[in-house]
């Protein structure tokens, strides 16, 4: 597993440790998130930097604390707890990989996560995880058929892809499951294309595509992408 | 509020209390009589496997002197944190109190071979603060991702790898130049942008960047060269 990066200030370690110190805004935790639960090597050094996070406190100067809020913890715990209410029923497109479709019935706003389709071969579902986030950035699930391969595109401002599933392979080399691809090359222009299996991604990007073939921008085929 | 009990605390306190003089004491406990804490000898045990001990204690029985003790020592630490990372007074005391209610409610949950004290309850306070501080009220949880790979049989050489991890990290963090381990700190763990550094600091934006590019590269050299 590797995890490839290309001319970036976020570079995927920055996005791990930061992530580590709780400092990622949620599309981009819920995507580290992910990549932890898939990729072995990712999550030791998630968890090497969480126990950085455990040392510094630790070094911290203390600040007094109010008696009131020892009291107050104390009142509470005393109480019990209510439990939380149980999250409400989505309706779950069942072919979302395991660990993932996980994460996201817990976490997501959606009330449906359900495949859409886009052109042949392509479908995809956009994911909602607190409605505050601005309209141009997306997180969204990509299903790429085997074989599939999308038309030439660039990005505007940066872009992140994990491989869920599957694998596919562009211009800049071959990615796997658990695969983080950290992009922010405005220059780079690619058409990622599914291997044998197909390939499920979850991506991240702040603007629309670019698409470079003036063809498929006139057919719209994927204005939606 | 709860209940005033006469009885006094027979919580000892744990050995860093005299580096806090701050903190006052609980005004009240609770009628259910507490077993005293048991307490290990002090000279034998690290603070570090007294704190875990204290969590366990909480999870198995929920012992109210081992929360306090870990409250005496960890609260006034997460509450710096916590203002270094931002939080004003009042937010940071409710995120102190919502840490500690966490800890309470999840002591049963916390697996001494899988983290270290001071890890976990960082890893809680880190979460309030996510909830404090975003207006966007958004935290993936982050704890029980073990369970997402359902490699339960591959745990114990993970376990290890973990650690081995962990303990390389720290090397590498006490190697780093001393400038550039705390524009690490400052970045990451206290959240702040590289113009906040740089205000803070004295020193120019662009050194700012170089000196944390070449941190984080040299900590990722690190890391990997075990290659997992």
């Amino acid at each position: 597993m590797t995890t490839n990066t290309q001319r970036t200030e976020m570079t995927s370690e920055q996005l791990l440790m930061r992530y580590a110190a709780g400092a990622l805004p949620p599309y981009e935790s819920m995507m580290m998130a992910a990549h932890i639960a898939l990729n072995e090597v990712a999550r030791r050094r998630f968890k090497a930097y969480e126990a950085e996070g455990g040392r510094m406190v630790e070094t911290l100067d203390p600040v007094s604390v109010t008696s009131a809020c020892l009291n107050n913890v104390l009142s509470i715990i005393e109480c019990g707890f209510a439990t939380a209410p149980a999250p409400a029923k989505k309706e779950v497109s069942q072919d979302i990989p395991a660990p993932f479709r996980q994460l996201l019935e817990k976490n997501c706003k959606n009330t449906q996560l359900v495949w859409e389709t886009l052109a042949d071969g392509v479908a995809k579902i956009d994911i909602s995880l607190c409605g505050t986030e601005p309209r141009q950035r997306k997180l969204r699930l990509l299903r790429l058929a085997p074989n599939r391969q999308t038309p030439v595109h660039g990005h505007h401002g940066y872009e992140l892809t994990l491989v869920l599933e599957g694998s596919f392979a562009d211009e800049t080399g071959r990615y796997v499951q658990g695969d983080l691809i950290v992009l922010d090359n405005p220059e780079l222009h690619h058409s990622p294309r599914a291997e044998a299996m197909g390939c499920i991604c979850l991506t991240l990007t702040q603007a629309p595509l670019r698409f470079t073939d003036p063809l498929v921008q006139l057919m719209n085929l994927f204005r939606r992408i | 509020m709860m209940a005033s009990l006469a009885q006094a605390p027979s919580f000892k306190p744990p050995l860093a209390l005299g580096l806090f003089s701050g903190l006052t004491r609980p005004m009240t406990m609770h009628a259910t009589p507490t077993s005293p804490a048991q307490t290990p000898p002090a000279a034998t045990t690290s603070l570090a496997s007294q704190h875990a001990q204290w969590i366990t204690l909480v999870g198995q029985s929920k012992d109210r002197d081992a929360f306090v003790g870990l409250f005496e020592y960890f609260a006034p630490r997460i509450k710096s944190y916590l203002l270094k990372n931002g939080a004003d007074e009042a937010t940071a005391e409710e995120a102190v109190q919502n840490t500690f209610v966490t800890i309470w409610e999840k002591a049963a949950s916390f697996n001494p071979a899988k983290a270290a004290a001071s890890t976990w309850v960082f890893t809680i306070a880190r979460n309030k603060r996510i909830d404090a501080l975003r207006r966007q009220k958004f935290v993936v949880e982050l704890d029980d991702d073990s369970n997402l790979l359902e490699n339960t049989a591959a745990e114990t050489v993970e376990d290890f790898a973990d650690s081995r991890t962990i303990e390389k990290l720290h090397t590498a963090m006490d190697t780093l130049p001393p400038e550039q381990a705390q524009l690490v700190r400052m970045a990451f763990f206290e959240d702040k942008s590289h113009q906040a550094i740089s205000d803070e600091t004295q020193l120019p934006l662009g050194t700012v960047k170089s000196r944390l590019r070449l941190a984080v590269d040299k900590l990722r050299h690190i890391l990997r060269s075990e290659r997992n």
